[in-house]
Order: structure tokens, then sequence, then C-alpha cells
């Protein structure tokens, strides 16, 4: 009964922390961003960057394997699914506010990729981005509402647009632009832009693909160990609100809880394209 | 006490300072809850500019500039008075990267190692010294000689060699295992050969490289101030 009523106390402060009203708007303006916020932003009292690896967008939320690994500098936002064992590594963005995008099992997706999905497409192909197990998209590469079948590999800086389909065990060169609605058969590889079929795949380069997608285990393995499971940052935050003036926004903020005190963003009404 | 590199005690030594790490992490967020405090729910950017990989670090030569959300990550080399400019990723996890005295590395620019290539090349990189990498070039395994120019938005593929004094055209993509024999300018999809460097164009090359080393001095000074000193310089502290 004493822990029962401990335990509601703790919950009670917990909330109270939550509700918690919090005058001026100069509090308000270190936690939110300069994009879309109600407040003017003076830039050169932003000292956090609030870049999250993941984040939800209302009813569109991520959803990792437990082994899927998110680097810590890229964004995973909204309807996204991650299979077991996929990897999206620094600086990669897979922006899933307007549809789905699945990353299969051991697929990974490398630096800097830009994964996105239209709300609709005008031809009837499928608008969400499905990537299937044991691809590698390479760096720098742009996906927009594309299918990738199993065992596909994407070279480097590709630029994949709506409606294309690579079909299983295909290859795109380096640097290749695949227009809209083009469909890769299996079995071949890809370069060029536009980009334009060169030739089928050897036996052996075919069976490098599984392997090629399953050697990014043990360096994926390698940067999740230099992460512990929780930031530390608010420690420095903390250090450094201890020596700011009563008026800047950062000691502010030191009052501000969780930052459940900004109003909710509305969400862009969905558009088509 | 510091893991030594690579044996086998190091490793050993490494994991214990994790298992540390993380359970002074568990019982701060046990004291954070016992206090009501939402402290270990604070959510800010993990990203770092320079990280290791167990025994695997970035050194950094003198003056050395890296921005502030770049990723060095690994085995990367950087020589005295290169740069790595905003956005970029220097990724060496399964080879190493080595970049040259004076070069610059500019924004959004990528370069990866991989463990494996279905075409089995090396995926070690390594840069010379006063070459300049344009915004957005994507690199994998590649050889730059000194004073090589890449132009914005270039790819090059693993295998790659380019020659002292070369340049690649803006876009162009280098397929696998292309050499660009030195003072020649490559350009297009697939990068073919379009013409000897002129006299002035050659001598531009070290030039940019050294226009840069001056542009990353400000940037060293406006970005290697620690928070406090930051705050102070802004008038909040």
């Amino acid at each position: 009964m004493a822990l029962r009523r401990a335990s509601a106390q703790l919950w009670g402060r917990c909330l109270a922390v939550q509700r918690a009203e919090f005058p001026g708007a100069a509090a308000q303006r270190v936690f939110t961003t300069s994009s879309s916020s109600h407040t003017s932003i003076h830039i050169e009292e932003e000292v956090y960057n609030r870049q999250r690896q993941l984040i939800p967008l209302g009813n569109r939320v991520p959803s990792l394997a437990p082994d899927a690994w998110v680097a810590p500098s890229a964004v995973v936002i909204g309807d996204v699914d991650l299979y077991d064992q996929a990897s999206i590594w620094y600086g990669a963005v897979l922006r899933g506010d307007l549809n789905t995008i699945k990353v299969g099992a051991f697929s990974n997706v490398q630096d800097r990729t830009v994964i996105h999905a239209a709300s609709s497409s005008p031809t009837g192909l499928p608008a969400a981005t499905t990537i299937g197990h044991y691809v590698t998209v390479g760096q720098g590469c742009l996906l927009r509402s594309v299918t990738l079948e199993d065992q596909v590999v994407v070279g480097d800086r590709c630029v994949l647009l709506e409606g294309s389909l690579v079909e299983r065990q295909s290859v795109l060169a380096p640097g290749s632009v695949l227009p809209p609605g083009r469909r890769v058969p299996a079995g071949e590889l890809w370069a060029g832009n536009p980009a334009r079929f060169v030739r089928k795949l050897s036996r052996d380069e075919a069976a490098g693909i599984v392997p090629l997608a399953n050697s990014m285990a043990p360096a994926v393995d390698q940067h999740a160990s230099e992460f512990t499971p929780v930031s530390f940052a608010y420690a420095e935050a903390e250090a450094l609100r201890a020596i700011l003036k009563p008026g800047a926004a950062l000691a502010d903020a030191a009052a501000l809880g969780d930052g459940s005190a900004i109003p909710p963003q509305p969400l862009p009404a969905p558009h088509k394209d | 006490m510091v893991a030594k590199a690579g044996s086998s005690l190091g490793y050993v030594v490494y994991r214990l300072g994790f298992a540390l790490r993380e359970t002074g992490q568990a019982l701060d967020r046990v004291g954070s809850r016992l206090q009501g405090s939402y402290a270990f729910r604070e959510e800010l950017n993990r990203a770092r500019p320079l990280q290791n990989l167990f025994n695997l670090k970035p050194s950094l030569g003198t003056d050395a500039f890296v921005a502030p959300n770049a990723s060095v990550i690994g085995d990367v080399t950087l020589g005295p008075r290169s740069s790595v400019f905003y956005g970029s990723v220097l990724r060496a996890d399964s080879g190493s990267i080595k970049v040259g005295a004076g070069t610059n590395i500019q924004d959004g620019s990528l370069i990866r190692t991989a463990p494996q290539s279905i075409d089995e090349h090396a995926a070690d990189t390594t840069i010379g010294a006063n070459v300049t990498i344009g915004h957005q070039v994507s690199m994998h395994g590649v050889t730059l000689e000194d004073e090589v120019l890449v132009g914005m938005g270039a790819v090059l593929s693993h295998g790659t060699v380019v020659r002292k004094g070369a340049m690649v055209a803006a876009g162009a993509v280098v397929p696998p295992g292309t050499e660009i024999p030195a003072g020649q300018i490559w350009g297009g999809n697939p990068a073919r050969f379009l013409r000897d460097l002129k006299d002035n164009e050659s001598s531009f090359l070290a030039e940019s490289a050294e226009h840069y080393v001056n542009v990353a001095k400000n940037h060293i000074k406006e970005n290697s101030g620690s928070l406090e000193n930051v705050a102070r310089a802004r008038g909040l502290a």
C-alpha cells in the first residue's frame, strides 16, 4: 500500500513537471526549432542542436527491430519500418511523413542517403518506398517512392525517381539516375544518366550481393558500441546553464522540463504531387 | 588506465569501461526518476565530429579543421592544415582514410571504407597534399595524389587513382578501377578524358588549396571555443 502511494506520488510529480506552465516566450525559444516556431529565433542564442535519430510524426511512428541501428546523426522520421539488422548510416534521412518506408532485414542505407515517399502516385505505381532484404544502398543516394526487391545493390549517389523498380539481384552502378517508373529486370547491371542496361551480372557478382550486405554487421556492432543507451549531453547543458545570466535563454530553459509546454504544431495538409 | 590498442587485454578493459559507463547511466536514470526529473529524457544531438571505434581513432594534424556537424570516424588521419567542412562524413571502419597536408574537403562530401565490394578493390582511401575536394563529392576506396581537384558532385568509385595535378570535372562519375593520368581533366558519366590542363589551370590547383587553408582558419576560430566561451562571447554568461 505504501509502495503504491509512493509510486502514485512519483507519477504525480512526473506529471506535474510535464504540466507545469512556464512564463515568457524566451523560455520556449530554446526548445523550438527555427523552422516553424511561433517565436522569433535569435540564432546566436541557440546553443543546442536538437536533431534526433527517431522522430514520431503524429500517428506515424518509426518502428525498429531491436537489432536495427540508426547512426546518431541520421534521421528517421514518421512511418518507417526497419527490419532485423537494418543499418542506417551517418547523415542519412528516411522521411516517412507522407507514406510508408520499409527497409528489409540485413539491408543497409549508407551515409547521407535520402529516402522519401510521396503520398500518392499519379501512375498507379506504389507510392510507398519498399526496400527488400539484403539490399545495399550506397552513400549520398536519393530514393523517392521506389521499390527495391531483395538482394539489390544501389551504387553511390544514385537517384531513383518515383515508381522505379529494381528487381531481385540487380545492381545500379554509382552515379546512375533511374527515371520515374523505370523497371530494372532481375540479375542485370544498369548505369548512366538516364540509367541503361549494361550487361547481365555474372554468377560470382550475384553471389557476392548477400555477403556484401552481411559484411556491414560487424561494423554496426563496432559503431553501436561507441554509444551508451542514453545521452549524457544534458549534463553539459546543466554545466552551461550554471554560468549563464538569469535572462539568457538557456537559463530559463532549466525550468522547462521536457519541453511539453510547446503547443503541438499542426501537421501540414497532405498535398498531391 | 587506458585500453592498449589491439591487444585482447585492451579489449577487455575497453568493454569494462563501457559497462561502467552504462551502469553509471542506469544509476543516474534511477536517481532522476526518484527526483521526478525528466533530465534523462532530454534529447540532444549525440552526433560527434570525432569518434573512435575501439582502437581506431582519428588523428588530426596541427590546425586541422573538422566542422562541428561533420563526422570523422575511425582510422582517419588528417594532415596539418587540412579541413573537413560541414556535413561531411569520413568513415573508416574497415580500412583507413589518409588526408594529406593542406587538403580541403568541402561540405557534404562522403568518404567511406567498406569491408567488401562486389569486385574486390581495396577500401583504403589515400588523399595527397593540397587537394581540393568539392562539395558533395562521393568517394569510396580511391587514391588521389598531390594537387588534385575533384569538382562538385563528382562520384569516384573504388579503385580509382587520380595522378598528380589532374582534375575531375563537376558531376563526373568515375567508374571502378579508373586511372586518371597526371595533368588531365576527365568528366561526364561515365568519366572520360576531355583534354590536358592548361598551365594557368594547373597552377590554380595549388592556389585553390592554399585559399581554403585560409578560409578554414576562420572556421577554426569560430568553432573551436568551449560552450562556456561561446556563451561568454555572445554576452549570455
